[in-house]
């Protein structure tokens, strides 16, 4: 609401206040006299003190500058103008319902209590909104538009039956979308088809670019005679704390998951925020977040945290709906590996694990990967399911002892990478470890002479996942391998559960997959040191183990790629293969996914982790999907009205001349000053008389 | 001034004789007090000595026994001659919002009563009229009869206030006429240049005559209780003057209290009492101080 005057020049009249006041100091001589007898006393006193005035009369002072004021403002013509849509009989008559059910409609208008639900902004539009309908006269045709993430019309047309429009209404919920309201009064707009109508906008009108997104559909509105009616619908001092980022990085211990925390209210917050890490290890902090500022805050993640997607969660009130932030987490520390070396040699290079060791952790532990645990065949006493993830068997002579603790390892959901050597005896293999070996061992054999390069290899399918990133280069490096003697196997049918992943030249498997229960064994048929091939010498070597070790589930939490999103806006992920069985899990469930080529698209719907994975395949993506960030701003820089006010203020404005108000005001109190003045004139005659 | 003939004037005087006698009815009893040293005259207090007392008067056995000189201070029965001095300058007649009477009614009342009750008591009483109109100043000699009291009361009737009283040429007179043993007693607003005032109340110091200054003024005056601007003026050629009393109050407040000071200091210097005489209070106190001169 603003004053417009339309004569500015007027006010130069003002100068006239001043005659009051001039008049009240320089008035005439009192006109009440009186016999003084100590005038001689008076005279005593110097002449400036005797001269001495007050301004007399405050009262008809005070009403007369008001007076003059008065008239010159109503001189100035003065209009009252504030933003206003009218709208007339025929614009009721067909009437287009926005209603806002984008994310921050979810903040609280008034706490209910303990046991009670809050009452939300979108709670308190849809209810308002329904009471509207139901108040409406029969024959109104009643449109209903949504503007979460991307608007929609809920009635291809405008319909006279309210029944339906109450239930549209009442069966919306809250979601997670930003607020797009430039395109619902664009629904909204072609819902009444250009012949006119009123539009009815519940929302909270929040956000930084939401109103003024809308100056082009507001300029088409009043085009096209449409009536626009905001029902601003928020609490008075909205309040909201959301985290805003959340990033990991190195750091002392595991690392650190630093976060930001805003507090988009009008007053200072303590906050209780937890970090949740992908194992379920929650971390606690408090934060004081000043008002409409930012707080920075860091957690410590212990030295070995499974990878995965975890979160900040903050504790308030004020929105709910944005109190998570999703971030991906790697996995942390090593995964440990245990080894059981069937040879240790007497120096470390004479070692059957020799090269394996290196390989499964070519940088330590500190960068992550893989830990190894080196121990002989007595050692297995040490594999502990909650560290080791992956046992390898290199070369042991007897494992009979052994295969009780692998066949439960295995079935629990363990990996087992079995190679084997010379100290190999295929009986004692095949009985010990037949219910996990994918078939029976048959004989060592010598594929190729001494002086001969040895077997080549081949890879029956590339597409399998410890070969598929090699498919657009680096495959020729496993034709390299060469092998001279191998155990040949039993013939076995190749399925799911058993399958070939790499063969000799003369199709003899050299690596078999073998699925066991929750749990997967590669079987080797030859030896993981250079002594029967040159496998460890070959730059496919590090690689193959390091893949061979995700599969079998050693860095479960650090498969796949890894992205962030967020809702109501599509992720495109590519893959090399064909993505014809690969699904996408989110938190409400499968997410409907699009599949082009060897891509897949999704737009998730709600904030959380979405996993992208083959049907009871390991990950290949995992998306963390956080709310736009846009909707956590409970703040309303311009109000929808005003902005269509300022693009069109004919259509929008109302218009109060206040002229008469203060002519007529100005003569009121013309005639109480002089009635007044008459008054006091009275009195002082009564006085002198 | 009216003749005492006048019947106005004589209603008037009755009227100033009856509240003058209502007066002093309450001080019948009374004994009149003077400061005049006597031999063999009753004890009345003692005082510090200053400078110009009499040496004689000093009680000596009293500084025998301390370090400090006192005066005896003795009175009696006397019959002195009582000079009763009016000014009826025009300004003396200034209204008084708050009670009836102005400055001169109360003046004539304090004087009238005085005039009664001391011509009881055998004292001879005159009256010099300041101002009033007349060319030259009205002068009742010091006589004891009745009728004497009655042609005073009369007299008075008949002054209207008006002109100026000349105060300081009053005392002079006062000095030259008046002998050693007579009371001098002035009612007047004071409002005058006090300036020559000094020497001729000296002289009557010299004289021994004991003079005692009724001030009768108006303490609304003085406070300057007025709420609107007004214009105030002198019947006494001093002019109109527009004031606005609130701004001024405090300032001519100051004024009222230095003058007042300025008097009573002016009349202790001459040996002479200053009695404060507002119009606002009741008469019976200023009435008993006069007479007892303390």
């Amino acid at each position: 609401m603003n004053l417009l005057w339309l004569t500015p020049l007027a006010a130069s009249l003002m100068f006239f206040v001043f005659g009051p006041l001039i008049a009240h100091l320089f008035r005439q001589p009192p006109s009440q006299k009186r016999h003084f007898g100590a005038m001689m006393l008076l005279l005593r006193l110097p002449k400036q003190l005797r001269r001495r005035r007050r301004i007399q009369d405050w009262l008809l002072l005070v009403l007369r500058i008001l007076c003059i004021m008065l008239f010159v403002m109503a001189a100035l013509q003065p209009v009252l103008r504030w933003p206003e849509s009218n709208t007339d009989l025929e614009q009721a008559k067909r009437m287009v319902f926005i209603l806002d059910d984008s994310l921050s409609m979810d903040h609280v208008v008034e706490a209910k209590g303990l046991n009670l639900d809050d009452q939300t902004a979108f709670t308190t539009a849809r209810s308002a909104m329904v009471e509207q309908v139901k108040s409406l006269p029969e024959g109104v045709e009643i449109g209903l538009v949504l503007t979460a993430g991307e608007a929609k019309t809920l009635t291809p047309e405008l319909k006279s039956d309210r029944a339906e429009i109450m239930t549209l209404i009442t069966e919306r919920s809250q979601q997670f979308g930003d607020t797009d309201l430039a395109g619902a009064l664009k629904q909204a707009r072609r819902l009444l088809d250009g012949r006119g109508g009123s539009i009815h906008v519940y929302s909270d009108e929040a956000g930084l670019g939401t109103v003024s997104a809308c100056e082009e559909e507001l300029s088409l509105l009043a085009s096209q005679k449409a009536a626009l009616v905001p029902h601003l619908t928020r609490a008075e001092r909205p309040q909201n704390v959301a985290v805003v980022s959340a990033v990991y990085g190195e750091g002392v211990e595991g690392g650190s998951v630093r976060f930001e925390l805003r507090n988009y209210g009008e007053s200072d917050r303590e906050v209780t925020t937890t970090a949740i890490l992908p194992d379920g290890t929650e971390i606690n902090t408090f934060v004081t977040v000043p008002a409409g500022g930012l707080s920075e805050e860091m957690v410590t993640v212990p030295r070995i945290t499974e990878g995965g997607i975890g979160s900040i969660r903050v504790d308030d009130d004020g929105l709910k709906s944005d109190n998570l932030f999703y971030f991906q987490l790697p996995q942390i520390g090593a995964a440990r590996v245990l080894l059981i070396d069937g040879e240790p040699g007497a120096t470390t290079s004479d070692s059957e694990i020799y090269y394996l060791e290196r390989a499964i952790s070519p940088w330590g532990s500190n960068r992550g990967g893989a830990l190894p645990d080196v121990v002989g065949e007595t050692g297995i006493a040490l594999l502990n399911r909650e560290t080791h993830r992956v046992v390898f068997m290199a070369n042991i002579g007897n494992p009979a002892s052994l295969a009780p603790t692998l066949t439960a390892f295995v079935r629990d959901g363990g990996g087992l990478f079995v190679s084997l050597g010379d100290n190999v005896t295929v009986e004692r293999y095949n009985s010990a470890l037949s219910d996990i070996l994918p078939t029976q061992l048959r004989a060592l054999e010598q594929v190729s002479h001494a002086q001969e390069k040895g077997k080549g290899t081949r890879i029956p399918d590339v597409e399998h996942p410890i070969f598929s990133p090699y498919k657009r280069g680096g495959l020729s490096g496993f034709s390299q391998l060469r092998f001279k003697s191998i155990f040949s196997v039993e013939p076995f049918d190749t399925n799911d559960r058993s399958k070939v992943l790499l063969e000799l030249d003369n199709g003899m498997p050299l690596l078999i997959e073998h699925n066991v229960g929750q749990g997967k064994v590669y079987l080797l048929t030859s030896t993981i040191d250079d002594e029967w091939g040159n496998l460890p010498l070959q730059a496919t070597f590090l690689p193959l183990i390091q893949r061979s070790i995700a599969q079998l589930g050693g860095a479960s939490g650090s498969g796949g790629q890894r992205i962030k999103g967020l809702v109501d806006e599509p992720i495109r992920l590519d893959f090399g293969g064909s993505v014809v069985d690969l699904v996408v899990d989110g938190p409400a469930g499968p997410v409907f996914t699009q599949k082009q080529g060897n891509s897949i698209v999704f737009t998730p719907a709600v904030p959380g982790a979405h996993i992208v994975h083959a049907k009871g395949g390991p990950p290949l993506a995992q998306a963390a999907v956080n709310i736009n960030p846009d909707e956590s701003v409970i703040e309303r820089p311009q109000g929808l009205l005003e902005t269509a006010a300022a693009i069109e203020p004919e259509a929008f404005t109302k218009r109060v001349p206040l002229f008469p108000y203060f002519l007529w005001l100005a003569l009121a109190l013309f005639a109480l000053q002089a009635w007044l003045a008459w008054h006091n004139q009275e009195d002082s005659d009564v006085v002198h008389a | 001034m009216n003749t005492v003939w006048d019947p106005e004037t004589v209603a008037r005087a009755a009227r100033i004789q009856l509240r003058a006698r209502e007066l002093a009815w309450g001080y019948r009893g009374g004994q009149h007090a003077s400061k005049r040293v006597s031999k063999g005259i009753e004890f009345m207090d003692t005082k510090e000595y200053a400078p110009g007392d009499p040496i004689r008067d000093i009680d000596w056995r009293v500084a025998a026994r301390s370090d400090r000189l006192v005066i005896r201070r003795q009175v009696a029965e006397t019959d002195l001659k009582i000079f009763l001095v009016l000014d009826a300058s025009a300004d003396m007649n200034a209204p008084s919002d708050s009670i009836a009477d102005s400055p001169f009614d109360r003046a004539v009342l304090l004087l009238a009563s005085l005039a009664i009750l001391l011509q009881r008591r055998g004292n001879a009483v005159g009256l010099l009229v300041l101002g009033g109109g007349e060319s030259e100043s009205v002068y009742l000699p010091p006589k004891r009869s009745k009728t004497h009291l009655s042609l005073l009361m009369t007299t008075l009737a008949a002054i209207e206030p008006s002109g100026r009283a000349q105060i300081a040429d009053g005392l002079s007179f006062c000095a030259q006429h008046f002998n050693a043993r007579s009371l001098c007693v002035v009612f007047s607003d004071l409002m005058e240049d006090n300036s020559e005032w000094p020497r001729a109340l000296n002289a009557l110091a010299a004289r021994h005559v004991d003079v005692r200054m009724a001030h009768v003024y108006s303490e609304k005056e003085f406070e300057l209780d007025f709420e609107k601007p007004i214009q105030f003026y002198s019947q006494e050629g001093l002019g109109l003057l527009p004031v606005d009393p609130e701004a001024i109050r405090e300032a001519f407040a100051e004024v009222c209290s230095a003058y007042k000071l300025e008097l009573v200091q002016q009349f202790s210097n001459s040996r002479g009492l200053y009695v404060p005489c507002p119009i606002e209070y009741a008469p019976g106190e200023a009435l008993i101080r006069l007479l007892r001169g303390v």
